[in-house]
């Protein structure tokens, strides 16, 4: 499982970009953009900072140079002008309750990126990133001109710094054929991982993860699809091989795969970055396929592990999917027939009211019980053999655990 | 700086992602069979050897592989703390082969190792490491608690009282007094589990799983306390208050992963518990009956 899944996340868009990209790393181009990413990194590392510094000194924590500085969200407009500090940057009070992350968002940031990497003019940069770009390294955000060179650098760069942490996860999950939930809570701790290692940049504006992670949740919602609902999602044949020609699983929305380049429209640039489905007509429109579907709540998935490493900083990787883990064992849970749910929950409610019932309640009669316990018996009867073949309870090693690390 | 740095550094950027991506997908397989989780230990040594060498992992406490890979080119100083994390995810998969009570001194060797070379940050979860399997192994002397004291105090100052690792040392000097049992330590248990579960419901909501993680541990130690408590009233409020805590958390359990689930069980046994302290015996003798036939038909099943 574990090899299918990295040949799937292999083929995604951006793995294909960062392939062709970095396989010009020995040249200066690629070296180039290095620095610029490099340089986008010191300045938010550098901005970040700023409040700390402006607090009291006699606080412990500002002799500590892990928690990062608060701020609060950001609300500048496209900022191309005035370099230097960010529009909003406020200590936190003394006594805060916990450190926070705010959204940053740097003026000038393009200005301040070319000569932190060095460049003599910005229009180096500049040139670099925007949608006519210049030079042997294609820009991952494409030819769409309505994505300004900024937000097409700050994307990158996100992309750039996370790719080795989602490299380290794969070489795992090939190594010990990792399951689709395992390889899917490896993958979210290890975008914790990097949203702590690189907490300005991963508030750097529009705050969240790299925009490869959608399509890596799309990845991962099309496999479990293909596994659970026996490959017939809508818009692909049933039985359609799990690699396309262009190397995407069959039922990965279009947007989050299409050709060479990006097709993504402004959304990802203003931080509501989501892949959007082909529109279908009549009855249709408001029902997502379930590709879309579980891609789409993978990608909140992931985007609530970065809030929660913003929103908290000193939390753990697997503190932060702690918080989650019940969300994704939901998700990637083998569809349940809804009848079966329903007796589950009606089950621990009679259950619930018979051991609490005061003397005086009167929850069923005893014939009412009586034939309760006949249709249950029978049905456990029906229900041992189905189990039995199931294998002992817990056996199943691609299971998402409740409870975690530290 | 010429392009070769430049290239150097970026190339050990990237082996310091890779390490912290790799440490953190090594965590998830801690449930696999023994001999898997033990393989995974060894593969992360190696990492360790390949990437963060020109440094005798063996001598930290790390189960070597048979063999050991030639370390990279570009890889990091053993002090960085991508490569500290990995052993740390190294041996805590190691130590998950161990009994409790061999765990303290591995993780007291890998502090010892890596101590002098990191900075305070990582030196304190080091520590932490070190603390939290003394006390997983019943060791409980004053010299853990005030270790443990001092890492609540220091998190206080440092992040607030709501940060997360404010909270993991406030849950593990709990644990340690509710272990310990002198004198007010059930209390102090207590108030400390409470806060907790104050600090948890007001950033999840009273009935996410991690709050209800936190009321779990409330509970039982109100329920600890209740056993304990030598007056029928002060018993009989805390049980009260054990109960309510209790069902609440073993209802949401139910609906969130169905009554048969090991959390549900666990909570009907408290709840057994308190409501004998509180005179319901046919309700305790139902509640424990319940809770026993859920687990003889896991077994079967």
């Amino acid at each position: 499982v574990g090899s299918i899944i990295l040949h799937e996340l292999n083929s995604t868009r951006t793995a294909r970009w960062y392939e062709a990209a970095s396989s010009t790393h020995r040249t200066e181009a690629w070296a180039e953009r290095l620095r610029c990413f490099i340089g986008l990194s010191e300045m938010l590392a550098e901005q970040a900072a700023i409040p700390r510094a402006a607090r009291n000194p006699a606080n412990p924590a500002n002799r500590d140079p892990s928690p990062p500085a608060a701020m609060r969200p950001g609300t500048a407009p496209e900022p191309e002008n005035a370099p230097g500090q960010p529009d909003t940057v406020l200590p936190v009070k003394a006594g805060s309750a916990r450190p926070r992350q705010g959204q940053i968002a740097p003026r000038g940031l393009l200005t301040e990126v070319a000569r932190r990497a060095h460049f003599a003019a910005h229009e180096t940069v500049y040139k670099k990133f925007r949608a006519e770009w210049e030079g042997p390294v294609a820009r991952w955000a494409g030819t769409d001109e309505a994505i300004k060179p900024r937000n097409a650098l700050v994307a990158e760069a996100k992309i750039v710094s996370f790719w080795a942490y989602r490299e380290g996860v794969l070489q795992i999950a090939v190594k010990f054929d990792m399951t689709l939930p395992e390889v899917a809570e490896a993958y979210l701790r290890a975008l914790a991982a990097w949203a702590g290692d690189d907490v300005p940049l991963a508030a750097c504006r529009p705050a969240g993860p790299p925009a490869c992670v959608a399509e890596d949740m799309a990845v991962l919602a099309a496999l479990w699809t293909q596994r659970h609902c026996g490959g017939r999602i809508r818009g692909a044949p049933s039985g359609v091989p799990s690699g396309t020609p262009s190397g995407v699983p069959s039922g990965v929305p279009s947007g989050a795969s299409s050709g060479g380049v990006p097709s993504e429209s402004l959304e990802w640039a203003n931080g509501s970055r989501r892949i959007v489905s082909p529109p279908r007509n009549g009855t249709r429109d408001r029902e997502k396929d379930p590709v879309t579907e579980k891609a789409e709540q993978l990608e909140t998935l992931a985007r609530t592990m970065v809030t929660t490493v913003l929103d908290d900083p000193t939390i753990t990787p697997a503190g932060a999917f702690g918080a989650m883990r019940d969300d994704l064992v939901k998700l990637l849970a083998e569809p349940a027939d809804p009848l079966a749910d329903q007796l589950s929950r009606a089950a621990a409610q009679l259950s619930d009211r018979i051991l609490h019932q005061a003397p005086s309640d009167v929850i069923l009669t005893p014939q009412q019980a009586s034939r309760l316990l006949t249709a249950l018996t029978g049905l456990s009867g029906l229900l041992a053999p189905i189990a039995v073949a199931s294998g002992p309870q817990g056996a199943d090693r691609g299971g998402l655990a409740q409870g975690g690390g530290r | 700086v010429t392009a070769e740095d430049d290239g150097k550094r970026h190339e050990q950027v990237r082996t310091a992602a890779m390490m912290r991506g790799a440490a953190e997908a090594l965590a998830v397989l801690r449930r696999r069979p023994a001999g898997e989780v033990r393989q995974a230990s060894e593969y992360a040594a190696g990492l360790l050897c390949r990437n963060a060498g020109r440094s005798d992992w063996a001598a930290a406490g790390l189960p070597m592989p048979v063999r050991v890979p030639e370390t990279a080119e570009n890889a990091i100083p053993a002090a960085h703390d991508s490569a500290v994390h990995l052993a740390e995810a190294a041996m805590d998969l190691h130590c998950t082969g161990l009994r409790p009570a061999q765990r303290p001194a591995r993780w007291a060797r890998l502090e010892e190792f890596a101590g002098g070379q990191v900075p305070a940050t990582v030196r304190a979860r080091l520590r932490a490491r070190v603390d939290s399997a003394r006390v997983d192994a019943d060791d409980v002397t004053p010299q853990v608690i005030s270790s443990l004291v001092a890492a609540l105090e220091r998190n206080q100052a440092a992040y607030g009282p709501n940060a997360y690792l404010t909270g993991m040392a406030r849950r593990s000097l709990a644990t340690a007094y509710w272990q310990r049992r002198a004198g007010t330590d059930l209390t102090d248990a207590t108030a400390l589990a409470a806060d907790d579960t104050r600090v948890h419901a007001a950033r999840y909501g009273p009935e996410h799983p991690v709050t209800l993680d936190a009321r779990s541990l409330l509970a039982g130690y109100l329920l600890a306390q209740a056993e304990s408590a030598p007056a029928e009233r002060e018993r009989r409020d805390l049980a009260t208050r054990a109960l309510s805590e209790i069902t609440t958390v073993r209802a949401a359990h139910d609906r969130r992963r169905g009554v048969a689930s090991p959390d549900s069980v666990a909570s009907h046994r408290r709840e057994a518990r308190a409501l004998l302290l509180l005179g319901e015996v046919s309700k305790a003798r139902a509640s424990m009956d319940f809770a026993r036939r859920l687990e003889s038909a896991a077994q079967e099943t």
